[in-house]
C-alpha cells in the first residue's frame, strides 16, 4: 500500500538521506521508496519545493557533479545548520513516536 | 531561518534569476532523465518511460512556480508584516514618530544645504574639459614694473607672506605665447566690469569678459547654441562678435535661438551676438562664479570699448592668464619655461615706458627701481580665483555649526531610540516567550529603525529644496545641490539609526526570560539611562556652543548698526548711473549728471541733492597717493589718501558738518584752481601741528602744486563700520569728471516714496540710461554687514533647531524616566513623601544634566569664540553677558521640558502603585 508522506515529515527524512551520503533529487526519492519499502513514493511536486526551501535557508549545499550514468546532476548535501535541525526533528520525532504507540497501546 | 542566508537567496533570486532558472531547468531535467533511464532498464520503451515520468512529475512548470513563490514569497511576507507592523508601532506613538523624523529631516536637510554649497564653494572644479591639466599664471613679490595694475579676486599671500597677484600686461601674455613649449595653449581674460546693452529698444546692464580668442579652444567648451568665439575672432580691425552666458541668455532674450547672428548695441558698440555657452559653464574664474554675461574677443572689444584695457602699454598690468598643460608636464616645468620670459619682457616694458619719459622725469625717485616678482605656476583645475579668506572663513564656521547639529540630532536619534526599546523590553519578552526568534524580531526591530530613517530622509530631501533659498551662504555663489552628501547624511542618520535601533534590540533579545517578564530587568534599564543622560549631556551643551555664537553674532550685528558713521544716514535715498561716453558729446558724464541733479533737486519732498563718484559705505575704495607741496618725499616714504569726488552740496546733504574752512562750492569749476577738502583723519595725519587750509597737495611727486585744500569735514566712516576713519580727500565733481555718478537725496520722508519720481526724471533727461543700483543710505550699509548676518541667521537658526532638539530629548528622557520609576515614586509617596517633593526631584534631574551640560558648553563656548573672534565687533568673545544669557535660555528650556513629566510623577497615585506591585 502506498500513502502520502506524512505532514511535516518531509524535511526530517531528506535530511536523514542526506545525512549519510549527498544525493540528487532522483536519488533521493528512489532513496525514500526502497527504505520505506515502497511505502512512500514522494511525488516531485513536493519534493523539489523542499529541497530548495531547505538549501534557501541553509540546511542544504548543492553542487553539480556527474552523475552514475555520466549525466550533469544537482548533488544535495547537509551543513552543520542542517545537521542540527535534523537532530531537533529526530528528538522531536522520537518523542512523538514513543507518545503515540504508548496511547495505543494502552487503548 | 537566518537571515543572511534568507536574504541572500532572495537577492540571487532578484539578480541571477536567468541563472537560477536555468539551474532549476537543468535539475528537473536531470531528475526526468535518470528516472526515464530507470524505467527503460527494467524493460520500458524510452517514449514510454519519458511519458510514464512526466506523468509522475506533474508538470514541470507547476514545480517552478512553486519553487519561485516559495523564494519570493517568504521573503516578501515577512518584510511586508515587518513593514506593517512597524507602521503600526510608529503609528501608535505618533508623538515619537513626529519628532523623530523631524529631528531627522532638520539635521539632514540643514546638512545637506550647507555641505553642498561648501562644496560647490570649495571643491567644484571648472566645467571644462579635462580641468586638472589646467594652470594659472601668478606672481609674488615686490613688482616695480608697472605704472597700473588691475588684479580682481581676493587678495591672498603665500608661505612667505608675499601678496599674490595674478594680472600680467598684455605684452607679456604675447611673449608667454611665443615662447612657450610646455602647454597646449595658453589663453589670457580680463573683466570688464558692467556695459550697456540696447536690445529690442531696451537698455540695461551686462557684466563682460574680454578673452583671447583660443579661451574657447583651451577650455574645451563647446557652444550650446551658434559657435563660440575663435582666434581670428581676436584680430584687431575685426567687427565685435559676444558669446552669451546661458543665464543672460535665459534672462535676457528668453532663450530664443534666433538672437544668434541679431546686431545689439553694446555701449555703443553696434556687437554681433554669435553664440551662447552650455548652462554648467560659468567662466575660467571658478566654477561657482557668477559667469559674465556676455564674453568678446579681447582686442576687438578692448579697441571698441577703449582706455579701461589698454593692450599697447606694456606696463598696464590687467590680463589674466591660463594654460593647460600638455602630458606629462609638471607646472615646475612650465615654470622653468617661462619664467625668464617673464623678467625679460617684464624689464623691457619697463625699459620701453622709460624711454618714453623726459630725461629728467627718468631720474625722478618714483622711476629709479627695479624690483621684479617671481612667477608663480599654480594648478588652474578650480578657476583663477583663489578662494579668498573671506569666503573660506565663512565655509568654515558655517561647516563647524551643521556638524555640530548634525552631532545633536545623532545623540537625538540614538536617545529616542534607546529610550522607545528599554520601554518595549516587556513587549520583546513576551514575543520571545510566544515563540518568536530571536532574528525574527532584531529584523523587526531593525525594519523599524529602517523605516522611521527612511521616513526623516525623505522628509529632509523635501526640506533641502524648500531650505536652499533661505539658508544663508556665502554671497553671490551659485549652490547646486549636490546628491553625495544628500547620501552621505542619509546614511550617516540611517547608521545611527540602526545601531542604536540594533544595539537595544540585541540586549533585549538576550534577556532571561522569566527575569524581565517579572520585572527585573532594571539593570539593562538603568544602563540605557546612563548613556541617555550622557547623550543629554552632550547635546546641552552642543547647543550652548551655539546659543553663545549666535548671541555674539547678534550683539556683534547691534553694535555695528549702532557705530555713529559721521554722517546723518536716515532719509537718505542714492542710485548710481553710468553714461557710456560719446566722442561727439565729450564731458557728456558731467553734463547728463548736471542736468539730472538740477531736475532731482527740483522734486517735492527732496530737501537737497548732491552727486559723487561712489557712495560712502557703498564697498567702493580710491585710493591715491598724497605729496604736499614744499616737503621731501624719498623713496620708502609713500602718503596716501582715499578720494571720493563729490559735487557742491555734497557735505550738506549727507549733514557732514566742516569743522574748518568752507565746503566745496559751484564756482569751483572746470577753469579755478583745483580745491579739496580733507577729513580730519587727514588733517590728524598729514598737518599735525599746522592749519591745513591753505596747503596743497598733488597725487604724483611732481604735481604737488596742485589741489589747494579749503576746509576740513568732520570723520565719517568710508568703506566699512569696522574700521575707523581713515584720512580722505573730497575733490569736486566739476574739476575731475568721474566715469559714473551716484546720487544723494535727502528727503523729508521715507525715501522709497520718490523713487517713481526719481526714474522719471532720469528718463526723461535719456530714456536710455539704466539706472542702477537704487538704495537707501541705510540699505547700502547694511550690505557692509552682509558677513555678520550670515553668522548671526545661521547661528540663530541652528541654535533654535539644537534647542527644540534638547527640549524634546530631555522630555523624551525624563518621561521615561518617570514612566520607569512608576512603582518607585509610588512607594515613597506611600511613605509620605510630599508630591512637590517630586515634582522637584523631577525637575532637579532635568536642571543636573543641564547644568553638567553647560559647562562641558562653557569650555566649548570659549574654544569657538577663538574661533570667531576676529568677526566680532564691540564685545570679546567670552562676552559674560552673552554666556549668561545663553546659559539663562538653555536653563529655562530645560525647565519646562521637565516640568510636564515631573507633574505627572506628582501625580502618581501610591494606591494604584501599590497594588499594580
Amino acid at each position: 500500500m502506498r500513502l502520502d508522506v506524512p505532514q511535516g515529515t518531509l524535511d526530517l527524512m531528506i535530511l536523514t538521506i542526506l545525512n549519510r551520503e549527498s544525493l540528487h533529487g532522483y536519488g533521493i526519492s528512489q532513496r525514500m521508496k526502497a527504505l520505506s519499502r515502497e511505502t512512500f513514493d514522494v511525488n516531485p511536486g513536493s519534493l523539489f519545493p523542499a529541497l530548495y526551501r531547505l538549501e534557501q535557508d541553509g540546511k542544504l549545499k548543492a553542487e553539480w557533479r556527474q552523475s552514475e550514468n555520466n549525466r550533469n546532476a544537482k548533488y544535495y548535501k547537509l551543513t552543520a545548520a542542517g545537521r542540527k535541525q535534523l537532530a531537533q526533528h529526530q528528538r522531536r520525532w522520537e518523542r512523538l513516536s514513543i507518545a503515540i504507540a504508548g496511547v495505543l497501546e494502552g487503548a | 531561518v537566518t537571515l543572511p542566508s534568507r536574504l541572500k537567496s532572495a537577492l540571487r533570486w532578484l539578480f541571477l534569476r536567468k541563472k537560477v532558472e536555468h539551474e532549476l531547468d537543468d535539475d528537473i531535467q536531470s531528475f526526468v532523465e535518470l528516472s526515464a533511464a530507470e524505467k527503460i532498464n527494467d524493460g520500458m520503451t524510452a517514449d514510454e518511460a519519458r511519458r510514464l515520468t512526466m506523468l509522475e512529475l506533474g508538470g514541470t512548470e507547476q514545480i517552478k512556480e512553486r519553487i519561485r513563490t516559495q523564494h519570493w514569497g517568504i521573503f516578501i511576507d515577512e518584510l511586508r508584516q515587518d513593514l506593517r507592523y512597524a507602521f503600526r508601532t510608529l503609528g501608535k506613538n505618533k508623538g515619537w514618530t513626529a519628532v523623530m523624523g523631524l529631528s531627522l529631516a532638520l539635521g539632514i536637510g540643514a546638512d545637506t544645504v550647507v555641505f553642498s554649497e561648501i562644496n560647490s564653494l570649495l571643491l567644484t572644479k571648472l566645467a571644462a574639459a579635462r580641468p586638472d591639466e589646467l594652470v594659472k599664471l601668478e606672481w609674488a613679490g615686490a613688482n616695480d614694473m608697472v605704472t597700473n595694475l588691475a588684479d580682481y579676486g581676493p587678495t591672498i599671500k603665500d608661505s612667505s607672506g608675499q601678496g599674490i597677484r595674478s594680472a600680467f600686461s598684455y605684452a607679456l601674455f604675447k611673449q608667454f605665447q611665443a615662447d612657450n613649449q610646455t602647454l597646449n595653449g595658453l589663453f589670457a581674460e580680463v573683466p570688464f566690469g558692467e556695459l550697456t546693452v540696447v536690445a529690442g529698444g531696451q537698455a540695461e546692464r551686462a557684466s563682460s569678459l574680454f578673452v583671447s580668442g583660443n579661451y574657447y579652444e583651451v577650455l574645451g567648451v563647446l557652444p550650446l547654441v551658434g559657435r563660440t568665439l575663435i582666434p581670428d575672432d581676436d584680430v584687431t580691425g575685426r567687427p565685435v562678435v559676444a558669446v552669451l552666458s546661458y543665464g543672460y541668455w535665459t534672462r535676457r532674450f528668453g532663450a530664443d535661438p534666433s538672437v544668434i547672428n541679431r546686431v545689439v548695441t553694446i555701449s555703443n558698440v553696434p556687437t554681433t551676438i554669435v553664440g551662447v555657452t552650455p548652462p554648467g559653464f560659468n567662466g575660467a574664474q571658478g566654477a561657482s562664479w557668477r559667469a559674465p554675461d556676455m564674453t568678446m574677443s579681447l582686442t576687438a572689444a578692448a579697441e571698441a570699448h577703449g582706455a579701461d584695457v589698454d593692450l599697447t602699454d606694456p606696463t598696464y598690468w590687467s590680463l589674466q592668464i591660463m594654460g593647460r598643460l600638455k602630458p606629462d608636464v609638471t607646472r615646475e616645468q612650465v615654470r622653468g619655461n617661462l619664467a625668464e620670459t617673464f623678467r625679460q619682457t617684464a624689464q623691457a616694458g619697463w625699459q620701453s615706458y622709460l624711454n618714453g619719459l623726459k630725461a629728467e622725469d627718468r631720474l625722478l625717485p618714483r622711476n629709479l627701481r627695479s624690483r621684479v616678482p617671481q612667477l608663480r605656476v599654480e594648478s588652474g583645475s578650480y578657476g583663477l580665483f583663489s578662494i579668498g579668506p573671506d569666503v573660506l572663513r565663512i565655509a568654515t564656521i558655517l561647516g563647524v555649526v551643521v556638524v555640530l547639529v548634525l552631532l545633536i540630532v545623532c545623540a537625538n536619534v540614538a536617545n529616542l531610540l534607546l529610550s522607545r526599546a528599554a520601554a518595549r523590553q516587556r513587549e520583546i519578552s513576551t514575543r520571545l516567550s510566544l515563540g518568536a526568534s530571536r532574528p525574527r524580531i532584531i529584523r523587526q526591530l531593525l525594519t523599524e529603525s529602517a523605516l522611521i530613517s527612511g521616513i526623516g530622509g525623505a522628509l529632509g530631501l523635501c526640506l533641502t529644496f524648500a531650505a536652499r533659498s533661505w539658508i544663508p551662504g556665502p554671497p553671490g555663489v551659485t549652490v547646486t545641490l549636490d546628491w553625495r552628501v544628500f547620501v552621505f547624511t542619509a546614511a550617516l542618520s540611517l547608521a545611527t539609526g540602526i545601531t542604536f535601533g540594533l544595539v537595544p534590540a540585541l540586549q533585549a533579545t538576550r534577556l532571561n526570560l522569566a527575569g524581565t517578564l517579572s520585572g527585573a530587568g532594571r539593570s539593562i534599564a538603568q544602563g540605557q539611562s546612563k548613556l541617555g543622560n550622557s547623550l543629554i549631556v552632550v547635546q546641552v551643551a552642543i547647543s550652548l556652543v551655539l546659543l553663545v555664537s549666535a548671541g555674539l553674532f547678534i550683539r556683534t550685528l547691534e553694535n555695528l548698526r549702532r557705530v555713529d558713521v559721521g554722517f546723518d544716514a536716515k532719509n537718505l535715498l542714492t542710485f548710481e548711473i553710468s553714461p557710456d561716453p560719446d566722442p561727439s558729446r565729450p564731458n557728456r558724464i558731467g553734463a547728463v549728471g548736471g542736468e539730472v541733479l538740477e531736475k532731482l533737486r527740483a522734486l517735492p519732498n527732496v530737501l537737497s541733492a548732491s552727486m559723487s563718484d561712489r557712495a560712502l559705505l557703498s564697498g567702493h575704495i580710491y585710493t591715491s597717493n598724497f605729496f604736499v607741496l614744499g616737503r621731501t618725499y624719498d623713496t620708502k616714504r609713500k602718503d596716501t589718501v582715499n578720494m571720493r569726488v563729490v559735487s557742491p552740496g555734497f557735505f550738506e546733504t549727507m549733514g557732514i558738518p566742516l569743522i574748518r574752512g568752507r565746503s566745496l562750492l559751484e564756482q569751483d569749476g572746470k577753469d579755478s584752481q583745483k580745491v579739496a577738502v580733507i577729513n580730519e583723519a587727514a588733517a590728524r595725519k598729514y598737518f599735525p601741528n599746522e592749519n591745513p587750509i591753505g596747503n596743497y597737495f598733488g597725487t604724483y611727486a611732481d604735481k604737488t602744486h596742485d589741489i589747494e585744500i579749503v576746509g576740513v569735514a568732520r570723520d565719517t566712516k568710508y568703506s566699512n563700520v569696522r574700521d575707523a576713519a581713515p584720512p580722505t580727500a573730497f575733490i569736486c565733481t566739476l574739476q575731475n569728471p568721474p566715469g559714473q555718478i551716484t546720487f544723494e537725496l535727502r528727503t523729508s520722508g521715507n525715501p522709497d516714496q520718490i523713487v517713481p519720481s526719481v526714474r522719471n526724471v532720469v528718463h526723461d533727461v535719456d530714456p536710455m540710461l539704466p539706472i542702477m543700483t537704487m538704495a537707501t543710505q541705510q540699505e547700502l550699509i547694511e550690505e557692509r554687514f552682509q558677513q555678520e548676518r550670515v553668522f548671526a541667521i545661521a547661528c540663530s537658526l541652528f541654535g533654535a533647531i539644537a534647542i527644540a532638539l534638547v527640549s524634546i530629548g530631555l522630555f523624551g528622557l525624563l518621561s521615561y524616566n518617570v514612566a520607569r520609576r512608576t512603582n518607585e515614586i509610588g512607594v515613597r509617596m506611600a511613605l509620605g513623601a510630599q508630591r512637590s517633593e517630586v515634582l522637584l526631584g523631577v525637575l532637579r534631574d532635568s536642571l543636573a544634566l543641564t547644568a553638567v551640560g553647560s559647562i562641558i558648553g562653557l569650555a566649548g563656548s570659549l574654544a569657538a569664540g577663538r574661533l570667531i573672534a576676529g568677526q566680532l565687533y564691540g564685545l570679546a568673545p567670552d562676552d559674560p553677558l552673552t554666556m549668561v544669557a545663553a546659559i539663562g535660555l538653555l536653563t529655562t528650556v530645560a525647565a519646562l521640558a521637565g516640568f510636564w513629566p515631573a507633574r505627572r510623577a506628582s501625580l502618581v497615585d501610591p494606591i494604584e502603585c501599590l497594588r499594580a506591585e
